[in-house]
């Protein structure tokens, strides 16, 4: 793999924190009434760490994980992210933000139909204007065992294909953010068990920051913390001591 | 930049088998075809038309006169590099076998005719076309004289002191219009023989013409030098002076060719409007991925952009030659029509495709892009979201674009703001009757006639799901609405223009004139008519008179317009009845007062130009004394029925003052044209005039415009029917589901399908009405105001237009639709 860094966690002090979030609120305006989905989140990330916010269907957590990557903005409170307050931001300056510093892996992978699986890798490097795109989409695709897949569009891939060149999508720019929505929720349980091991694995190589959403307890447990949600609330938070490095990604839970 | 156009390439690669793309791709080059084809084919039309009016007068340019013109003149036309012929016609008796006739006499000289056709045939009855006229000694008779005189080919006969042979028989002329002025059979001699004749003496009534030749800026010149030292007696004839059947033929089809052409454009662009909305929204998603990883919207939209320019470049380059074929295949047609057509270019100037090009940029701009514009906004939330965007809302900016474009192109083409705002008033009014037949759907599907429907009825279902979603069912309706009434617009149009010009020239239109009958003729000749079992167009008095006064006030001070009727005699008559082609415009047949002064009633055109209203009391000079007459009605007249027509039309009794003579006009078989020689021998005095040769090409005309008329028209349905499959394309997603659903549920696959199929049957039922009724309306303005007809209910259309929409609608919808239904559930929910 090459070295080329294109994500600038190091050029955060790393005191600062990767996401701080204070009195975040969210609401949105249906059928006429305002309806309330987060009320008042308070979280802060350290870098390198890693987090999993679990919660059941409905209780804020997708919504929190947009607000949390600037996708969205908080109807009250503020968010940064390593050090940058997204509020402050236009969207165009959010999403030039989010290409420095973030990476997504997504429950429905989200690879561009258009564009093949070489393509959709270089495609957030080219939108950053690195000049070795080609060479390091090349190099992550083949440390995730798709060499021979570089040309293939993703209708021609399989579900755990897809989400591995979702995964070198993710992590070719080097991000300082990892963010993961049910990164195995279209997956069976082995696939998934896979795609786990290479994101944390990669996550370790890289020293990312990472947030997950997830309903998988089990997967939940990889994480250092454990941030709940209960109706738009984060309700407790629990670390966990020691990585469970075998463990497999659970079974699949469907909401 | 490089990878922008390589991405923008190849996603439009990957998504060409997306309907909405193929869609957005058809509907641009059907605009560009559409509009290619109708100016390649106009522009090669009006340079052919004016190569055309040439051969009509018989040259580039003629200059008339009555006495010979100074040798000057013709010394500088030759400096100028213009080619010169001459002629000089007069009349003359004719003599052979004993036997005399009057007859109108054209000399002309070796270089005759510069322009058209000579034709004539020889012994063998072969018509030939002859680049010129007779050598010395020689004559060609029209037919009618050898019979006439009882002569035959190559005998002599003698005009004047000259005897000349009769060498063939004159057909045609080119530069003889059918102005009253060729009353007697015609003869062809040489120019150099008539000194010989001593015919011409001093005082002799001649009419000498010069026909002129050369390149444009040549004659501008001569004509520039010329004009001035013209006499009033001496005319210029320029292309303008062409037929004027021919030509308001021409200029009636060109202007319907571009209303056709206009919306064709308009309608190509609701389909490009509808798909390219359906392919923003199957863009959405991947729009909030990009956005998610950090794409900004400048990058977005120059993405699209390039999309943009790359289809328009495939779209425009298809248009272009689609169209230049169609333009090639009309042009062929039209080659019948005017011949010299074969003789222009297709594409003589590249310029002719500047307007497709610019016209699918701003289709594109107006219609495709604003769309793409409001998904490149889509928030990049929207990855988080398990459901796509279903619908896009409609920015203020594209409606006014399109609103901006729609008058843009109308205008472009129509140069009308009248017919503009008539076309757009038809689209509200669309509108309106839409929302008025779907209030009654939504109430009768309330009433009890739904209770009585079963629970489990298909129709039920259909007409439940359109109103469910009435707002929706109110754009789709609207749009397909708009659609079909330009197809209304179009068939009505048609419909009339063929229509009318059948009713004005039946297969037994008049093409003979008899004027100058004495009344106590009259009796006689309508005898003979009837005898040979000739129909005539009806007999009417005609006194000539000149127009000198309006309201007291001479005419030389009243209008100013330089107006052509003003300045020689008119054909006045009187009749009791209306004839059976004119229309009253406004005003009273013949009021029932006995007022001292009588009524007269005008024709609208000459009314329009001399500013005359109802009440104006117009006085007339008729020989060396003048009557009064009040404007009673303005008419319409239909010229180019081949029937007698007037200007003026007096109250009977008004002219009983002055002596006249009557006129008429009847049909006359080919295979009964010795039938004039019984009416010349009979009835000396009375003048022939046969037309039967421009009734035969009008008639022509008809029949090939016609297939022009129908291909526009085809491409009219064609555009509609890629908008109504854009539209049904636009609910794909969401019927997906709704299907799925019912399925799930347990519906039946018939069932589901009919549903369908009847959903879309209502739909293009109340569409297609609420298209005919506003096409009714438009039309109601819109016919006299273009096409110059009247204006009469088309009841054909309010049942065939309905029905063929609802079937169409029905049928395209399940076709498209057949693959949702034929998709197990399980895969459509997923």
């Amino acid at each position: 793999m090459t070295s080329s860094h294109r994500g600038s966690a190091l050029q955060s002090h790393p005191s600062t924190p990767a996401i701080e979030a204070k009195g975040v609120r969210k609401s949105v305006v249906a059928a006429g009434r305002s309806l309330d989905i987060l009320h008042g989140i308070d979280l802060t990330v350290p870098q390198g760490e890693s987090v999993a916010i679990v919660g059941r269907s409905g209780s804020g957590k997708t919504t929190l994980l947009g607000l949390l990557a600037g996708l969205d903005v908080p109807t009250e409170g503020s968010i940064s992210l390593m050090g940058k307050a997204l509020e402050q931001m236009n969207e165009d300056e959010r999403a030039a933000h989010r290409a420095r510093q973030v990476g997504f892996v997504f429950q429905s992978f989200h690879l561009l139909p258009a564009m093949t699986a070489l393509e959709n890798v270089m495609l957030p490097l080219e939108l950053l204007g690195e000049p070795g795109a080609l060479t390091i989409a090349r190099d992550f695709l083949s440390e995730l065992g798709l060499q021979d897949r570089l040309d293939s569009f993703p209708s021609q891939l399989s579900g755990g294909e897809q989400q591995r060149v979702a995964l070198a999508r993710a992590f070719a720019a080097r991000p300082a953010l990892l963010f993961a929505d049910e990164p195995t929720g279209n997956l069976d349980a082995d696939t998934g068990a896979e795609i786990i091991e290479r994101l944390f694995a990669l996550n370790a190589q890289q020293g990312t920051t990472l947030v997950m959403v997830t309903h998988d307890e089990a997967l939940a447990q990889r994480c250092r913390r454990i941030e709940k949600m209960d109706s738009g609330q984060l309700v407790s938070t629990s670390t966990v001591e020691i990585e469970q490095p075998n463990r497999s990604a659970g079974m699949e839970l469907q909401g | 930049m490089n990878s922008q156009v390589k991405h923008a390439a190849r996603a439009l690669w990957r998504d060409r088998h997306q309907f909405s793309l193929r869609l957005l791709l058809l509907a641009l080059i059907l605009a560009v075809m559409s509009v290619t084809a109708i100016v390649v084919v106009s522009a090669q039309l009006n340079t052919a038309m004016q190569l055309s009016a040439t051969r009509f007068i018989g040259a580039d340019r003629q200059l008339q006169s009555p006495r010979e013109i100074p040798d000057a003149w013709l010394a500088r036309a030759t400096s100028e590099n213009l080619t010169v012929a001459r002629a000089l016609e007069f009349s003359s008796m004719l003599s052979g076998a004993g036997r005399f006739q009057l007859v109108a006499v054209k000399a002309v000289d070796d270089a005759y005719p510069l322009k058209g056709e000579l034709i004539a045939s020889d012994a063998q009855a072969q018509r030939v076309s002859l680049s010129s006229g007779p050598d010395k000694g020689r004559i060609w008779l029209q037919q009618r004289l050898y019979s006439l005189l009882d002569i035959d080919l190559n005998e002599a006969v003698t005009v004047g002191a000259l005897a000349l042979q009769a060498e063939r028989v004159l057909e045609q002329e080119p530069d003889v219009g059918f102005q009253l002025g060729g009353l007697s059979p015609r003869v062809l001699m040489h120019i150099d023989d008539v000194a010989a004749t001593g015919v011409v003496q001093p005082g002799s009534r001649l009419t000498w013409r010069y026909y002129f030749n050369g390149s444009a800026s040549d004659l501008a010149a001569y004509e520039n030098w010329l004009q001035p030292q013209l006499e009033k007696t001496q005319e210029w004839l320029g292309i303008s002076e062409g037929r004027p059947a021919i030509a308001r033929a021409l200029s009636k089809t060109e202007r319907y060719l571009l209303l056709g052409a206009s919306l064709a454009v308009l309608l190509a662009c609701l389909a490009i409007a509808m798909a390219a909305r359906q392919y923003a929204l199957e863009q959405a998603d991947a729009i909030a991925v990009m956005k998610t990883l950090g794409a900004r919207s400048h990058y977005l939209l120059l993405r699209f952009g390039w999309q943009l320019l790359l289809l328009g470049a495939g779209g425009i380059a298809a248009g272009l030659l689609l169209g230049s074929a169609v333009a090639a295949w009309a042009a062929q047609i039209l080659t019948n029509w005017v011949p010299e057509i074969a003789n222009v270019p297709l594409i003589a100037n590249g310029q002719v495709l500047v307007l497709p090009v610019i016209t699918s940029l701003m289709s594109l701009l107006c219609f495709a892009w604003p769309p793409l514009r409001q998904v490149s906004q889509v928030p990049p939330m929207q990855v988080l979201r398990e459901d796509s965007i279903q619908r896009l809302g409609i920015s203020r900016l594209s409606v006014l674009l399109a609103l901006g474009g729609i008058s843009g192109l109308l205008w472009f083409y129509l140069q009308d703001a009248l017919l503009m705002a008539l076309l757009l008033l038809g689209l509200v009014l669309a509108t309106g009757v839409l929302l008025a037949l779907l209030w009654a759907l939504a109430v009768f599907a309330r009433s009890t006639v739904m209770g009585w429907l079963p629970l489990s009825s298909a129709w039920r279902h259909a007409a439940l799901a359109l109103l469910r979603q009435r707002g929706h069912s109110l754009t789709q309706g609207a749009v397909l609405a708009l659609a079909l009434m330009l197809v209304a617009v179009l068939t009505i149009a048609r419909v009339s223009l063929l229509d009318d010009w059948k009713t004005q020239l039946p297969d037994a239109a008049p093409n003979h004139f008899l004027i100058n009958i004495a009344p106590h003729e009259m009796e006689a000749l309508t005898t003979l008519l009837a005898e040979q079992k000739l129909e005539s167009a009806g007999i009417y008095p005609m006194v000539r008179g000149r127009l000198s006064h309006i309201n007291d006030e001479s005419v030389r001070v009243a209008v100013t317009k330089d107006v052509a009727a003003l300045n020689r005699e008119l054909n006045l008559t009187w009749s009791a009845a209306l004839p059976e082609d004119n229309r009253l415009l406004s005003g009273q047949w013949w009021p029932d007062t006995n007022t001292e002064t009588k009524g007269v009633s005008v024709e609208s055109r000459l009314a329009d130009r001399l500013g005359l209203q109802l009440g104006d009391r117009l006085r007339f000079a008729i020989g060396g004394s003048s009557m009064s007459a009040v404007v009673t009605s303005i008419r319409s007249v239909q010229w180019e029925s081949m029937r007698p027509n007037f200007y003026m039309i007096f109250e009977p009794g008004a002219l009983d003052a002055f002596p006249a003579t009557y006129i008429t006009s009847f049909h006359l078989p080919d295979d009964q044209k010795e039938v004039l020689n019984t009416l010349a021998m009979n009835f000396p005095s009375v003048s022939i005039l046969e037309l039967d040769q421009v009734v035969a090409k009008v008639r022509q005309i008809v029949e090939q415009v016609s297939a022009m008329v129908q291909l526009i028209l085809l491409l009219i349905v064609l555009a509609a029917l890629l908008v109504m499959s854009a539209l049904i394309a636009a609910t794909y997603a969401e019927r997906k589901h709704t299907v799925a659903l019912l399925r799930t549920m347990g519906a039946k696959r018939p069932f589901v399908q009919w549903s369908q199929f009847l959903e879309f049957f209502i739909l293009g039922f109340v569409a297609g009405l609420s298209a005919v009724a506003a096409a009714e309306l438009s039309m109601w303005q819109l016919q006299e105001q273009l096409l110059d007809t009247a204006f009469t209910p088309h009841w054909s259309v309010w049942w065939q237009i309905p029905l063929a929409t609802s079937l169409l609608a029905g049928i395209m919808a399940s076709v498209q639709i057949r693959q949702v239904v034929k998709t197990s559930p399980m895969a459509s929910l997923r």
